[in-house]
């Protein structure tokens, strides 16, 4: 019975750990403008800055879930805002193949988002965080963390 | 949803006062005639919604060009208030271990009520490679700064880590800081504290901690792993090429040479002007052939304007500050030219119609036609007893479904002008839509009240137009009884719209964009009007789209005004994070030189490996993401500092 209790506790303490690839020109400056005015959100995101969405090598993405991140978001441009021309549908591109094969590398390709956040957006950027935090605390932590330890 | 107008400010009749410009009956600001930007007084200059309605595109437009006209008034002047800093020479840290201190804003309460200070230091010094740590309570204050410069030095620091506020607002001042104590820019991190944290989650002190730890340790990751970063600048040639010579190629080449440059001015055909040649009436008044003899007189005696008659541009290369252009005469003389910045005027065309019996019948005419015969007397308004005009002629159906924009005034204008020299003419203006848009619809009010008849039509029930002997019988659905309206007139006026010319030789050359329609595209159709994605080059008149003769000077003059912003300059200075090559891994698959927006790459064929124009990359780095060699690496951003920065967040 307390040993259920404290798992109980342990499942409602999962914190996902998510690597944020945010772009420079959008989606980390609508990170900027939520702290600004000042809108709350979970603090499980680990903003890493690009300098756009298009030089988001899949590779990167792989590691950070083999690493054992519960989430990864990319942060791009709306379709035809990128500031680099086309830089985000060179991204979409790729994630959408990346998340073709992610399933049978057993790794899961729901933990992985791609969001179209602006630089004025503050607002869908924390709202977009909430969610994924949700959807993640729902799924529960990343597999591969307990393949490792073991 | 209500579509609501814009009203010029309420507060502008005061303004006006005050400048003693005046306004017109609506309260907006009056403009000079064919002169979009001028006020009523010399050396006052009026922009945007302020003086008629406007879009963004429009306004950015007229700020550009009041700029240009600001210029060329203060062109003597120019640079005078420059004043440079003179940084320290950098420090060589080539040789040394990274030596990071890490400075902690507390933002007075604000950052510290959200993290535990003490831990948050004690956790900071325990970092690899941190050799000072230190609290502030005010980074962006001037005498803190100048206390941290001094630990910088006196700790002999070769990297900054400041953990405080929004990175993008502060990021000049702080930059600013540590080049004074001869650091590069790029070894300075910045965490942002208060928006990424405090703002955020000021009530989850735990879970604030620990994603301010690994702020800490993304910013020490890259910064640990970050090489100096360098500006790469290059001279700039102070001259300008303008390909055209039409009212928009005139106009930019004089605003240029009015500011002191150099202008290469390049006109395909043997004569200046343009369509301007055969437009004679501006629907709000104004001589278009008195400014197109006077523009042509002042650009040939113009002693910085170097005029190219009946000469093609054939080969373009290079990029802002430093193209190089090859001009070829009628005579096939070659002549290379070294120019900073490049204008596209190269003008559009009437469209040249097919519908509606114009090729079978001298009583069926386009309304430049018109205009012209009225002008040269071949026409006699008083013989005239009825006149169609068909608009949208070859505009908005399905082969070019965008509007010509000039053809309903060009009705509004030749309709009021036949009226003006016989008002017992009837006219029938068969429309789809009059697009009288801003003042203009004063004309289409003024055009009913003398009787013109305005009929609509649809699109897929056309008017029918046909010869029967000596008459012109036009059919058309008279739309409120919804029977057949039969109409024979002494002359069918039809209202062409505007093509655009065979741009793609010139597109495909200089590698730009046309739009679906064959027109020269802008880089972004709010914010940069006159602007192309390829720096140095920009865009005016009607290869760019359908438009009037003020608005093509404005466009014009807003076009100049964005090439003088390069022109004007000593050096051009580009970013300090751009891509490189590793030769050594570089197989010249050449991926990475289709996927780069700004052709900043190239294969050297010789070595078989692929070149960064360092001046061309804007620093995007899809080259990295699609190299699949591992050879592409973009500064500042590499995959080593990317996966390090990653290790270190899960």
């Amino acid at each position: 019975m307390q040993e259920q209790q404290e798992q109980q506790q342990q499942e409602e303490e999962f914190e996902p750990n998510i690597v944020g690839l945010l772009c420079h020109w959008c989606t980390y400056t609508a990170a900027d403008l939520a702290g600004t005015t000042r809108t709350q959100y979970p603090t499980n995101i680990r903003p890493i800055q690009t300098m756009c969405s298009g030089m988001v090598d899949p590779v990167y993405v792989l590691w950070a879930l083999l690493g054992g991140a519960d989430g990864v978001m990319i942060g791009a441009c709306h379709p035809a805002d990128c500031h680099y021309v086309s830089g985000n549908y060179k991204c979409r591109r790729k994630t959408a193949v990346l998340k073709s094969i992610l399933n049978t590398l057993g790794l899961e390709d729901d933990r992985v988002w791609l969001c179209w956040i602006s630089a004025a957006e503050g607002q869908k950027f924390a709202d977009t965080v909430a969610k994924m935090v949700d959807e993640l605390k729902k799924k529960g932590p990343n597999p591969i963390n307990e393949y490792w330890s073991t | 949803m209500l579509s609501v107008g814009q009203t010029p400010s309420p507060h502008f009749i005061e303004l006006g006062e005050i400048l003693s410009i005046e306004l017109n009956k609506w309260g907006f600001c009056k403009t000079q005639e064919l002169s979009p930007v001028k006020t009523s007084k010399e050396g006052v200059f009026v922009c945007g919604s302020a003086s008629a309605p406007k879009d963004i595109a429009d306004t950015l437009v007229e700020a550009s060009a009041a700029a240009c006209q600001v210029s060329e008034l203060l062109s003597s002047q120019r640079g005078q208030l420059i004043t440079t800093k003179d940084y320290p020479e950098e420090l060589d840290l080539s040789e040394t271990e990274a030596r990071v201190a890490i400075f902690l804003c507390t933002c007075g309460e604000e950052i510290a009520s959200a993290i535990d200070m003490e831990e948050m230091l004690d956790f900071a010094k325990g970092l690899h490679g941190v050799v000072y740590v230190e609290q502030t309570p005010y980074l962006c204050q001037k005498d803190t700064l100048e206390q941290v410069q001094g630990k910088i030095k006196e700790h002999e620091v070769s990297r900054v880590i400041f953990a405080a506020c929004s990175d993008i607002t502060y990021e000049k001042l702080f930059i600013d800081a540590i080049r004074d104590v001869g650091l590069n820019p790029s070894l300075l991190e910045l965490v942002d504290f208060r928006e990424q944290l405090s703002s955020i989650s000021p009530d989850h002190k735990k879970q604030a901690m620990e994603k301010a730890k690994t702020l800490i340790t993304i910013a020490l990751e890259r910064v640990r792993t970050q090489e100096p970063l360098h500006l790469i600048s290059q001279n700039v040639e102070h001259q300008a090429l303008v390909i055209g010579g039409g009212l928009a190629g005139l106009t930019a080449a004089l605003s240029l040479a009015e500011q002191g440059f150099e202008v290469q001015l390049a006109e395909r055909t043997a004569e200046l002007g343009g369509n301007l040649r055969h437009i004679f009436a501006i629907l709000e008044g104004g001589d278009p052939q008195a400014l197109r003899q006077d523009l042509i007189k002042r650009v040939e005696e113009n002693p910085h304007i170097r005029l190219h008659i009946e000469t093609e541009v054939i080969e373009t290369s290079g990029y802002a500050g430093n193209f190089e252009a090859v001009l070829k005469d009628k005579d096939s003389t070659l002549e290379p030219v070294k120019v900073g910045a490049i204008i596209i005027a190269t003008g559009g065309e009437a469209y040249e119609p097919n519908e509606y019996c114009y090729n079978d019948s001298e009583k069926v005419v386009t309304q430049a036609e018109l205009e012209q015969q009225l002008v040269s007397g071949k026409l006699d308004a008083k013989e005239l007893g009825c006149v169609v005009m068909i608009q949208c002629v070859g505009s908005r159906d399905k082969e070019r479904q965008y509007c010509s924009r000039v053809c309903c005034s060009q009705a509004l204008k030749n309709s009021l002008s036949l009226k003006e020299r016989n008002p017992e003419i009837d006219i029938f203006v068969l429309h789809r839509d009059v697009m009288s848009y801003g003042f203009k619809e004063e004309y289409y009010s003024q055009a009913r009240e003398k009787g013109v008849l305005f009929i609509n039509y649809d699109l897929d029930r056309k008017p029918e137009v046909a010869i029967e002997g000596e008459r012109l019988v036009i059919q058309t659905i008279e739309p409120t009884t919804g029977g057949v309206l039969k109409i024979e007139p002494d002359l069918l006026v039809l209202s062409t719209g505007i093509v655009p010319n065979d741009n793609n030789v010139l597109a495909q050359m200089m590698d730009l964009e046309l739009t679906e329609d064959g027109f020269f595209k802008e880089a972004e159709v709010k914010f940069r009007p006159v602007d192309f994605v390829t720096n140095g080059i920009f865009l005016c008149g009607l290869a760019h789209s359908p438009r009037g003769i003020t608005e093509t000077i404005a466009q014009a003059q807003a076009a100049a005004q964005r090439a003088a912003s390069i022109l004007s300059r000593e050096r051009l200075e580009s970013g300090r994070v751009v891509s490189e090559v590793n030769e050594r891994r570089c197989s010249g698959c050449e991926l990475c030189v289709s996927a780069c927006p700004y052709n900043a790459r190239f294969k050297d064929t010789d070595k078989g490996v692929v070149v960064v124009i360092e001046a061309l990359c804007q620093g995007c780095g899809a080259c990295v993401a699609i190299c699949p060699s591992g050879a592409a690496k973009l500064r500042g951003f590499t995959d080593k500092q990317v996966f390090s920065v990653m290790d270190a967040v899960i």
